[in-house]
């Protein structure tokens, strides 16, 4: 009978495909996959095991864990409850396929709603085997010949033919014949089914694999939670990458300050370094700056590289150690203080401000409270700014160049570059850097 | 007994529909209680009712009908029984001369002035049902024997309620079996299937030795309708079949349903010219993607080259291969490829629709099977040759259908918007599911120059599924 009956219920073997595929045979409803399609998901999501070969003819023990409780709740008579053990014995002997508990299961669900007295009446084994084997009556198709009659279901189940024969004639009875099922309620209940068991699976192992996260998150529910928490997660990102770059942006305009300020003390060492600096980085100018893809989440690489050529920087001039050390303490100085005025800036502000691309509420409500030198140098940064168009089309804060991009020393020594070198695109211009630029900058810059 | 008298009357009036008598009785019952507790409001309005029972006067809305009724209270209840009347002439359907047994009768009188307003549970609803004789065998007389075949057998019967001419099925239960797989799905896909084309299933009478269903009874199927005309029938009858079959197919096949055995025996014709599909025991709902499906399916004659070759992977294309072969039937008297084997059945198909190659069938000459058979290469023959009658869009959507790689068939929703069906008019295609075309003046049968009056030979009526494969 086994045999007879493995037959039947041939699991879902994967098919070669000789003939034409399942998608030109499935054309008139191309919603629905395929066979092929629907057993390889069954396979990977009710943990029926990787081997192709293995057949998919008996409950895997998840679903039967899940199945058996869902049994229990639905017929509540305490007589013959359905157990575990009997569950997988039955679908052992009657090599149940997952479409038939699926099948099944929606049975049960629309018993539930049509005829709940019916459910009160019977026990929760019965009715496991009942609706099993209608299920697989229904969905069976395989010729005459392999038939499976209803001494083979009392068999399996541990009952007389009798007791099936009326079982099934009152479950037909209770459920209407009505046994046509839409897709539509067939796969609510597999996408049920696998949420069940990922969860279930999940929360007993104490994590979760690939597959089970997969199911999780075409839930609902679980969706909803993910994408909430998807939310939360950009907006501390975005805060946190705010402060950062907002640090970054300060120390490197007091950088900046420093060493405009050393270099009006010591104009022989500072300005040669510079021109040595300025043409290779001018290069790369045009070829960054019309890039619309800077947004919030390139911009926030450490300011490790240039910390480290300021370091080198201050090396190959040995003779401003003394500058240097002033210049990393007033750089402390300004990372600290600029935090904290923009942590309390942030805090003012609603939440909802504070999304990457409405910075301009935040470049308005910039005041800095870091020195006067500090000031200045913010607005000469929004002046380069305002000098690209398509930047100030984004509106980025004065930050955005620092530290991101490959001009991000350009714009760290960029200080003593004057706005027109800047401006004139594509070309790139001498740059000389002397005294008098700098006062003439200074004066362009703040008018006042 | 007054009271029976009315609702005689309401139930002749109303038009027969394809309702199952359940529904309709169900709605009967509960039209009864509320009647019942009108009653004790005002006996004198009976014959007003009456009056209302005149087809005319549904043409009056209750708003503007507001002369008819002298006082304000009799106009609420003018209008709510004008509503109640429609509703029954709307969903009753086939109890024309039901009689109710009279212990019913007490009942339903015994419970009414009270808990009348109240709908009817799901509970009592069935008690009554059951009450008046539904899903009890003795309900029916059985008249003749229509067919038999290995596991059923079908009579002509009466049903006692309605004395209504029936179709009853009977299908022996073995013991070990139980209910066979056929029977559940026939059952349960024609609970589904509700449409002007497509047989009624009325009742179900499922005892521990046999489970009886109950059909609306037509009187041919197209097979002996053929007969009956000599195998020439009226071109134009050809196209109005042609359209209720496809019409009723493509209700079906948006129910994702194969039909799986299509063939002029399985489609009934009653006096009217309505065809309806019956015989769903091989059919098969496509919802639930499932493995392989049985090719032992469709009559040898009737089955596509594809199940031939021995595909198990199809879809709806199956079954219009059919309608292919009937429309063909129809047009010539004669069965386009009435092979006895599968191979001479592929040598028939072959042989008129030239053999397959790459161009007409896709990847055909890598089918194992196919090269096994080597059949000789043979030109397709023109169809016009072999259907001189059929007219060239005939001809068209004939050649549309009888195509080798399913998706290329046409589908029957395609299939009845075809230029074929240009003369039946456009109104065919907006009729709502549950109504027959016939209903429209423009569709008539017209007098088939073979007929010979009505004879009519209930033999062999291939009901059952043994019957239907060879």
């Amino acid at each position: 009978m086994k045999h007879r009956m493995s037959g039947i219920f041939r699991g879902f073997p994967p098919r070669d495909e000789d003939g034409p595929g399942p998608e030109c045979n499935f054309q008139s409803f191309p919603f629905l996959p395929g066979h092929p399609q629907l057993s390889e998901r069954v396979r990977k999501r009710l943990y029926y095991g990787l081997e192709g070969d293995c057949p998919m003819e008996n409950l895997t023990s998840p679903v039967a864990d899940i199945a058996v409780e869902l049994l229990q709740k639905a017929a509540p008579s305490p007589i013959r409850r359905l157990q575990k053990q009997y569950a997988a014995h039955v679908s052992r002997e009657a090599c149940i396929s997952p479409c038939s508990m699926m099948l099944a299961l929606v049975y049960i669900e629309r018993l539930r709603h049509k005829n709940p007295d019916y459910l009160q009446q019977i026990s929760s084994s019965d009715l496991f085997l009942i609706s099993l084997m209608v299920a697989s009556k229904y969905l069976y198709d395989e010729g005459e010949e392999e038939e499976v009659f209803n001494d083979e279901w009392g068999a399996a189940g541990r009952l007389d033919v009798n007791t099936v024969n009326t079982l099934e004639m009152n479950f037909l009875h209770a459920i209407d014949w009505s046994l046509y099922t839409h897709p539509r309620e067939f796969f609510e209940v597999l996408r049920w089914l696998e949420g069940r068991v990922a969860e279930q699976q999940g929360l007993k192992r104490g994590w979760f694999t690939y597959t089970d996260s997969c199911v999780l998150l075409e839930q609902g529910l679980w969706q909803k939670v993910f994408s909430d928490f998807c939310q939360q997660f950009t907006r501390l990102a975005c805060i946190l990458g705010l402060m950062y770059l907002t640090g970054v942006a300060t120390l490197f305009a007091s950088v900046a300050v420093l060493h405009k300020a050393s270099g009006e003390i010591n104009k022989t060492v500072l300005v040669p370094s510079i021109k040595a600096q300025s043409p290779g980085h001018g290069i790369f100018i045009p070829l960054t700056m019309p890039s619309p893809a800077l947004s919030e989440e390139i911009l926030s690489p450490p300011a490790a590289p240039c910390a480290l050529e300021e370091e080198e920087l201050t090396e190959k001039r040995p003779g401003v150690t003394a500058t240097a050390l002033y210049l990393w303490g007033s750089m402390l100085t300004a990372l600290v203080s600029g935090d904290k005025g923009l942590l309390a800036d942030e805090e003012s502000l609603p939440p909802d401000r504070l999304c990457p691309f409405c910075s301009k509420q935040r470049s308005t409500t910039w005041p800095q409270p870091g020195s006067r030198h500090n000031h200045t140098q913010h607005c000469s940064n929004k002046q380069y700014v305002r000098a690209f168009p398509g930047l100030d089309h984004y509106s980025f804060p004065d930050t955005t160049f620092c530290p991101s991009s490959p001009n991000a020393c350009m714009v760290s020594h960029s200080g003593p570059i004057p706005p027109g070198a800047m401006s004139g695109p594509l070309e790139l211009k001498p740059i000389s850097c002397t005294a008098a630029d700098f006062a003439r900058l200074k004066t362009f810059i703040v008018p006042g | 007994m007054n009271k029976m008298k009315t609702f005689k009357r309401r139930f002749s009036l109303s038009v027969p529909r394809t309702e199952t008598i359940e529904e309709s009785l169900a709605e009967f019952t509960e039209q009864y209680n509320q009647r019942n507790s009108r009653h004790t409001e005002g006996l004198g309005q009976s014959h007003l009712q009456l009056s209302h029972l005149s087809p005319g006067s549904a043409a009056l809305s209750p708003l503007d009908g507001g002369g008819l009724s002298p006082t304000s209270l009799s106009y609420r209840n003018a209008a709510h029984r004008r509503l109640s009347m429609e509703d029954v002439s709307k969903r009753l359907s086939l109890p024309m001369d039901i009689r109710l047994p009279p212990e019913l009768l007490d009942k339903l009188q015994m419970n009414s002035p009270e808990d009348d307003q109240k709908p009817l549970t799901r509970l009592s609803r069935r008690a009554s049902l059951s009450d008046i004789g539904f899903g009890k065998l003795e309900t029916y007389v059985k008249l003749d024997k229509l067919g038999e075949g290995t596991y059923a057998t079908v009579f002509k019967g009466r049903s006692k309620l309605t004395e209504n001419l029936v179709a009853l099925k009977e299908i022996r239960l073995e013991h070990e079996e139980g209910a066979p797989c056929t029977a559940i799905r026939e059952v349960s896909l024609l609970k589904n299937l509700k449409h002007a084309n497509i047989v009624t299933l009325h009742d179900i009478i499922h005892t521990e030795y046999s489970l009886t269903l109950v059909f609306e009874y037509l009187d041919n199927d197209l097979k002996q309708y053929l007969d009956n005309c000599g195998n020439l029938m009226c071109m134009h009858n050809v196209k109005i079949f042609m359209f209720q079959l496809l019409r009723g197919l493509s209700y079906c096949h948006r129910k994702k349903i194969l039909h799986r055995d299509l063939k002029p025996q399985n489609l009934l014709i009653n006096e009217k010219g309505e065809l309806k599909l019956a015989d769903f025991g091989l059919a098969r709902a496509k919802s639930v993607p499932t493995k392989t499906y049985s090719n032992e399916v469709v009559t040898l004659w009737y089955r596509p080259p594809d199940v031939l070759l021995g595909s198990t992977e199809y879809s709806t294309p199956i079954d219009m291969w059919g309608v292919g072969c009937i429309q063909y039937e129809m047009a010539t008297g004669r069965p386009i490829f009435p092979g006895s084997t599968v191979k001479e059945e592929l040598h028939l198909i072959f042989r008129l629709l030239g053999t397959p190659t790459d161009e007409t069938w896709s990847e055909i000459s890598t089918n194992k099977e196919f090269k096994a058979y080597g059949f000789p290469q043979y030109r397709a023959q023109p169809l016009k040759n072999h259907t001189p009658r059929l007219d060239t869009e005939g001809i068209d959507l004939l050649s549309s259908l009888l195509l080798y790689e399913q998706k290329k068939r046409i589908s029957a929703e395609e299939g009845i918007r075809h230029s074929y069906f240009k003369s039946l008019g456009e109104r065919v295609l907006t009729l709502p599911d549950t109504t027959s075309i016939f209903t429209l003046k423009e569709i008539q049968l017209q007098k088939d120059p073979g007929h010979r009056g009505s004879i009519f030979h209930h033999t062999a009526r291939g009901k059952t599924r043994r019957q239907s494969i060879f």
